[in-house]
């Protein structure tokens, strides 16, 4: 996609309203284009300050204060006589003070709004930028798994490794690179990353999906094994199957024997 | 008769010079470019080359036949020969794509030389594929899927990414590469290996019918996990040599790996 498309878009993808497939393209080009990143970070920050800023209404009691004021005068008004203009001046200057002190009480407390405000941008902006670093990294080291060489993804899943404990969508494109890469080390790899989150079903479902078509020797071995250590009952079926599979090759038929010893 | 039988095989052999010669291909490409070499069963040799070209050689290949005039080759995959050497070469956005375009290329042998700063992929999972590949001076990152044959790497910097089911793997690094991990799964053969004694890097090996040969001195990591760690018997070694660096993960099943310093 080009500048002026990505552009167009960056509200949507702010807003998550676009398909997966524009977002990850997006992702892909805001790790290498600097200008659409600014705009990209100039429209969260616009967006972001849209959201914080409120209505401003005056207080509750300022307004009952007004309005019991204003027909206390207006009955002033009703029960005096129109043609006494000096004590209409008088009045009005009355009227004035109260005005006065009203714009003044409002003043104070646009003021001190404005201040709060001012702390609360602060904090926001902090928080903000501290979960931009976090999805940066996160960005970037996914957007790794979508490179064209298989070194850079291998890094990328060597890094993931390292990580104590990684969020979901980190764990789904793991999944998607170890169900879809077309180089088999990386799918091995990014198997051998999972283990550590091999708890989760989605993880143990795709393992087991996986090894039922798997063709790649290399791969079905991997997979055997980590199932074998996972001890999933569910996994003996699908070694079955493979060891009644007349196309499976004698050194990945001797792991299946192996792991089904294992499974009590 | 003596003279007609000279004339003979002057005129066969001035007719297979003719058609029989070494040819050479050359192709533009750019810097962060991608050769992908798939579709292939003939032999396959690397090499780097200072110039901006790449360039590929095929020791014989028979012309087209005259007859051929003005007619377009068809073969089986699909694939046009635009090379005159039976090969398909096609740009597809940084990706330039080569694969055989001929009977004859099913059985000839190529040598393709790279441009530094391209890397190279290899598809070489064909089952007709019968020679070992060979790699010499090379620097950029090379990624390879071998059915049968071997493999065989020389001065080579990674990163490498091997993936290999019948055939042995054999490299003589040169100074590694430390930004790129170097990834090989062989299956049913022998990884050997050999590194510059000074190379630093966390090293794991596997192997599950093989033995681990080395004269490095690795400096172990402990054993995190309790219970069942491995099945079968297999043996897996972890550690770092010259302090730790770049990942190298060697894996076989049924063979040995061997760790060389030199």
């Amino acid at each position: 996609m080009e500048c002026k498309n990505i552009q167009h878009t960056l509200i949507d993808f702010i807003e998550r309203n676009i398909s997966e497939d524009i977002k990850v393209q997006i992702e892909e080009h805001l790790l290498t284009c600097k200008t659409c990143r600014t705009e990209h970070k100039q429209l969260v920050l616009l967006l972001n300050d849209m959201n914080d800023i409120e209505d401003e209404k005056p207080a509750e009691n300022l307004k009952l204060d007004f309005y019991s004021m204003l027909e206390n005068e207006k009955l002033n008004i009703q029960s005096t006589p129109k043609t006494e203009n000096l004590y209409i001046v008088k009045y009005s200057w009355k009227y004035i003070k109260y005005a006065a002190t009203i714009i003044i009480i409002l003043g104070i407390g646009f003021v001190l709004g404005q201040n709060f405000q001012l702390k609360n941008q602060n904090n926001s902006e902090i928080a903000y930028l501290k979960s931009e670093l976090f999805t940066m990294q996160q960005t970037s080291t996914m957007a790794s798994l979508m490179t064209p060489t298989a070194s850079q993804r291998l890094n990328a899943i060597n890094i993931i490794e390292k990580q104590v404990k990684s969020d979901e969508k980190t764990i789904n494109t793991l999944i998607n690179t170890f169900e879809n890469d077309d180089n088999i080390n990386v799918r091995i790899a990014a198997a051998n990353a999972l283990v550590k989150y091999s708890e989760s079903e989605n993880i143990r479902n795709s393992f087991i999906e996986i090894l039922e078509t798997e063709k790649d020797p290399a791969l079905q071995i991997t997979l055997i094994n980590l199932l074998t250590q996972m001890q999933d009952e569910r996994a003996k079926k699908t070694f079955k199957k493979i060891l009644n599979n007349e196309n499976t090759i004698p050194v990945v038929r001797e792991q299946v024997q192996e792991g089904l010893k294992v499974f009590i | 008769m003596k003279k007609i039988g000279s004339i003979i095989l002057t005129a066969i052999l001035t007719f297979a010079i003719s058609t029989c010669y070494s040819q050479e291909y050359k192709h533009d490409v750019k810097q962060g470019n991608q050769v992908v070499i798939k579709n292939f069963s003939g032999g396959i040799s690397i090499e780097e080359t200072s110039g901006s070209q790449l360039i590929i050689e095929s020791g014989r290949y028979e012309k087209k036949p005259e007859r051929a005039d003005g007619l377009k080759s068809l073969y089986g995959s699909g694939a046009e020969d635009n090379t005159n050497i039976g090969l398909e070469v096609k740009t597809d956005g940084n990706i330039v794509v080569i694969q055989a375009a001929s009977k004859q290329a099913e059985d000839a042998h190529y040598t393709f030389k790279v441009p530094k700063g391209i890397n190279v992929k290899i598809d070489y999972r064909s089952p007709y594929a019968g020679d070992d590949i060979k790699v010499k001076n090379f620097s950029s990152e090379l990624e390879v899927s071998i059915l049968n044959p071997g493999i065989s790497l020389e001065n080579v910097t990674g990163p490498v990414i091997l993936s290999l089911t019948n055939g042995d793997v054999e490299i003589d690094f040169g100074t590694v590469n430390q930004n790129s991990p170097i990834s090989i799964n062989a299956i049913n053969g022998i990884i050997d290996i050999t590194l510059p004694a000074n190379t630093p890097a966390d090293i794991s090996m596997s192997t599950i019918n093989g033995e681990i040969f080395t004269n490095f001195d690795i400096d172990f990591e402990k054993k995190q996990k309790d219970g069942l760690s491995y099945i079968g018997g297999g043996q897996k070694i972890k550690g770092k040599i010259n302090g730790g660096g770049v990942d190298i993960k060697l894996v076989t099943i049924n063979d040995n790996i061997y760790l060389r310093k030199k």
